[in-house]
């Protein structure tokens, strides 16, 4: 990523973008899962992911740099997403969705937790505050 | 013993009282944070939009596992079918949008606009499923939206 910061009109609408792509991603499942049950959601969430993965792997001229350690975490990763996702769907099944999708998309805290305990990245105060803010929001979410 | 048995009975109803839905999205919630973790790994040796591409093939794998370990039952709604692949269709493109506007912006404003989600996700519950969430709830999700966007003004990766 470079860090040329160009005018808003270059990033703003891609920004703006990803949060209503993200916002039907984490809406859309719960109107489907009144039809479907989540691990037939998942399997074809999957082969949406591979109608936009396909042009990219055809953009790249079906040539991808195979670095072994980047390719396993990356597998590992979405291994673990498969998962998340799965108890996603279920909690979406039963829980109203703006409090299951809000309580899940505070994973921020693992992250930052995660990357204090390996990376050895310092947490800084403001995301002290996020961690104890998120602790508060997960107590009420859950009342 | 009369104080033990309240005890068990207190316990036992505060157990009961928790919603289904909690464990596994406290599940998820955790499952989340390292599958985000990880590609801030990943993306040292390889390009992001490559990143896509590797992660939409072990995605379709792990999911077939997932099918797999469930009988290999897939179940067939045409309507259902359709909107699930549009979930797995936005999912991707928002990830591709979210790197556009990583590479064009800057990394402060890009984060906490696209991890603001939620917002979008409880507006639309609202409207087209009439969930309305209790106060606390709702104090929840200022609180938890708060926190997001805390996090992601930190975030620089």
């Amino acid at each position: 990523m470079t860090n040329e910061t160009q005018p808003p009109s270059s990033w703003l609408l891609p920004a703006v973008l990803t949060l209503v792509f993200w916002g039907l991603w984490g809406f859309l499942p719960k109107i489907v899962l009144q039809t479907l049950p989540p691990e037939s959601v998942l399997f074809y969430e999957s082969l949406g992911n591979f109608l936009i993965a396909l042009p990219l792997f055809v953009h790249f001229r079906f040539r991808l740099k195979t670095d072994a350690r980047g390719v396993g975490i990356c597998g590992l990763s979405a291994v673990i997403s498969v998962i998340a996702v799965l108890f996603l769907y279920i909690a979406l099944r039963q829980g109203p969705a703006s409090v299951v999708v809000t309580l899940t998309s505070l994973y921020s805290i693992v992250a930052v937790t995660l990357a204090w305990m390996f990376l050895k990245e310092k947490i800084s105060r403001l995301q002290m505050l996020s961690i104890l803010l998120s602790l508060v929001s997960i107590a009420l979410l859950a009342s | 013993m009369e104080v033990l048995g309240f005890s068990r009975v207190f316990r036992l109803r505060v157990f009961m009282s928790i919603p289904f839905w909690l464990l596994p999205a406290l599940l998820s919630m955790s499952l989340f944070g390292g599958a985000v973790f990880l590609p801030k790994l990943a993306m040292r040796s390889l390009p992001p939009l490559q990143l896509i591409v590797y992660h939409a093939f072990f995605f379709f794998l792990s999911s077939l596992v997932v099918l797999g370990f469930y009988g290999f039952h897939l179940e067939f709604d045409p309507r259902g079918i359709l909107l699930a692949v549009a979930v797995g269709v936005f999912a991707t493109l928002g990830q591709i949008f979210y790197y556009v506007s990583l590479r064009h912006g800057p990394v402060a404003p890009v984060v906490v606009i696209s991890t603001l989600y939620p917002l979008v996700v409880t507006a639309l519950a609202v409207m087209f499923l009439k969930e309305i969430p209790t106060p606390q709830q709702w104090l929840g999700i200022v609180t938890g939206i708060g926190a997001i966007i805390l996090a992601a003004a930190e975030n620089r990766t």
